[in-house]
C-alpha cells in the first residue's frame, strides 16, 4: 500500500514538471516520417517550443527563407493547395490535407521555375517547425543535418509519388482520392479538382456520384 | 575503386554542379564507389522487392527503369543514360524494398554505393551534404515540370518530346508502360502514337 502511495508520488511529480507537448501529434507523424534517416529526433517536449500555428497567406510565404524561416509544416485542419505555373495559368497539383505533413523548400523562391505557391482552402489551421532557429540549430546539430538530408531527398521523392499516382487506373484513383479527401469537395473548384486529377468535368461528376451513392 | 573510374564520377559531380572536385570531396566520394561494373544488354541493375540498395552511377550504356504502381501494375519512369546517377528512392528514404526496377538494354559500365555506404559518407561530410541538397532541389524542379507536362501539355506534343529525349523508348517498353508514363488508356497512347 504505502509502495503504491510513494510511486503515484512519483508519477504525478513527473507528470507537474514535464512540458506539456501539445504538438504530439505533428512531431510524432515527424518521427515516424523521418525514423529511418533522422533516428535520433529529440523529444516531442523539447522540439515543441519552436513550433508555431501560422496561417498560409502570401506576405508569409514571400518571407519564407529569407528570414530565417524554413521547415516543415503540418496541417491540423483543413486543406492547403499546391499550385504551380504552367503555359500562364495557376494549376492546382495536389492538396495536403489534415495531419499532412509537407516543407517549405517546395516553395521558396530560389530554384522556383514553376512559380509554386500554396493556398489555403478555407480556414486551414496550420502549424510551422522553424527550422531557421538559430537555438534549435546549435542544440540539436546532428539531428538538424539529417532532417535537412530527410527534407531534401523526401520532397523529389514525393513528387515521384505524385508521378505515379498518374500512372494509376483514372477512375479507381479519383473515386479512392475524393473518399480520402471527404472536405475536399465543399472546399475546392470542381474545375480545379477535375484538372488535379487529370479527368474531365464529365468524369468527375460521376464519380462524386458513385462517391456519394455508394 | 580505380583512380580513372572516381575522376570519371568526380568529374560529372562536378560538371553538375560547378562546385570544385577538391573542396567539396568528391573525388573522396568518388572512391566510395565499387566498379567498373561490366554490364551486357538485359542485365538489371536493380529488381523489384529488393532489400539491399544501391545508388548506380552509369559511365556507358542506355536503358530504362520502371515503377512498380500501387496496382500491382508497371509504370515506365525514366531513362538511364551516360552520366546519370540513379537508385530506388523508396529502399534509399525508408529503407523499405524496392517498388523500381532498371534494365539495361545496351552493354554498359557502371559503378555503385550502397545506400548505407552513402548515408555514412554524407555524416562525415557535410559539404558533400550541401551539394546533394543543391541537386535535390534542381530533382524537384525537374519532377514538377514532368508532372505538369504529363497533365497539361498536348499529348502528341508531348509524344514527340519523349520520343526525342529517350530514343528508343518504342522498341524496349510496352505500350501499356508508355500508356502509364502518359497517364492516359493503352487505346489513347495507341492513337496518339498512331497519328504522330
Amino acid at each position: 500500500m504505502r509502495l503504491f502511495t510513494i510511486f503515484r508520488n512519483i508519477t504525478h511529480r513527473t507528470t507537474l514538471t514535464r512540458s506539456p507537448d501539445i504538438h504530439i501529434d505533428f512531431l510524432n507523424r515527424l518521427r515516424q516520417l523521418t525514423v529511418n534517416l533522422c533516428p535520433h529526433m529529440p523529444e516531442n517536449a523539447v522540439l515543441s517550443p519552436f513550433i508555431e500555428s501560422v496561417e498560409i497567406h502570401p506576405e508569409f510565404l514571400q518571407n519564407l527563407g529569407i528570414q530565417g524561416s524554413s521547415g516543415v509544416f503540418f496541417i491540423e485542419k483543413g486543406l492547403v493547395g499546391v499550385f504551380h505555373e504552367f503555359e500562364g495559368k495557376s494549376r492546382l497539383s495536389h492538396v495536403y490535407d489534415k495531419r499532412d505533413i509537407f516543407f517549405s523548400n517546395e516553395v521558396l523562391s530560389e530554384l522556383n521555375k514553376q512559380q509554386t505557391t500554396w493556398k489555403d482552402f478555407g480556414e486551414a489551421e496550420v502549424l510551422f517547425l522553424n527550422l531557421g532557429n538559430e537555438k534549435l540549430k546549435s542544440t540539436f546539430p546532428q539531428w538538424y543535418a539529417d532532417i535537412q538530408m530527410f527534407i531534401s531527398l523526401y520532397s523529389t521523392y514525393q513528387y515521384q509519388d505524385y508521378i505515379n499516382s498518374m500512372g494509376l487506373d483514372r477512375k479507381a484513383h479519383s473515386i479512392q482520392w475524393l473518399k480520402d479527401h471527404p472536405n475536399a469537395l465543399a472546399q475546392i473548384p470542381r474545375s480545379q479538382l477535375a484538372e488535379m486529377l487529370n479527368i474531365s468535368l464529365t468524369s468527375l461528376k460521376s464519380f462524386i456520384k458513385a462517391v456519394l451513392y455508394e | 575503386m580505380s583512380s580513372s573510374g572516381a575522376m570519371i564520377i568526380a568529374d560529372r559531380l562536378h560538371e553538375m554542379t560547378g562546385l570544385d572536385k577538391a573542396t567539396y570531396g568528391f573525388i573522396e566520394f568518388a572512391q566510395c564507389f565499387e566498379g567498373p561494373i561490366s554490364l551486357s544488354a538485359g542485365q538489371t541493375l536493380w529488381n523489384y522487392n529488393q532489400t539491399e540498395g544501391y545508388i548506380w552511377f552509369i559511365e556507358a550504356g542506355f536503358g530504362f527503369d520502371r515503377m512498380l504502381l500501387e496496382d500491382g501494375k508497371r509504370m515506365l519512369n525514366g531513362m538511364i543514360e551516360p552520366g546519370i546517377f540513379v537508385c530506388d528512392e523508396k529502399n534509399l528514404i525508408f529503407g523499405l524494398p524496392t517498388v523500381s526496377q532498371s534494365v539495361m538494354n545496351t552493354d554498359a559500365i557502371a559503378y555503385r554505393i550502397s545506400c548505407d555506404q552513402w548515408f555514412a559518407f554524407l555524416k562525415k561530410h557535410r559539404a558533400m551534404a550541401s551539394v546533394i541538397h543543391n541537386i535535390n532541389a534542381h530533382f524537384i524542379q525537374m519532377r514538377k515540370a514532368r508532372l505538369l507536362k504529363m497533365k497539361h501539355m498536348d499529348k502528341r506534343d508531348y509524344w514527340d518530346y519523349i520520343k526525342d529525349r529517350f530514343p528508343g523508348v518504342q522498341e524496349f517498353c510496352t505500350q501499356t508502360e508508355i500508356a502509364r508514363y502518359f497517364g492516359v488508356s493503352k487505346s489513347t497512347m495507341h492513337r496518339i502514337m498512331k497519328e504522330a
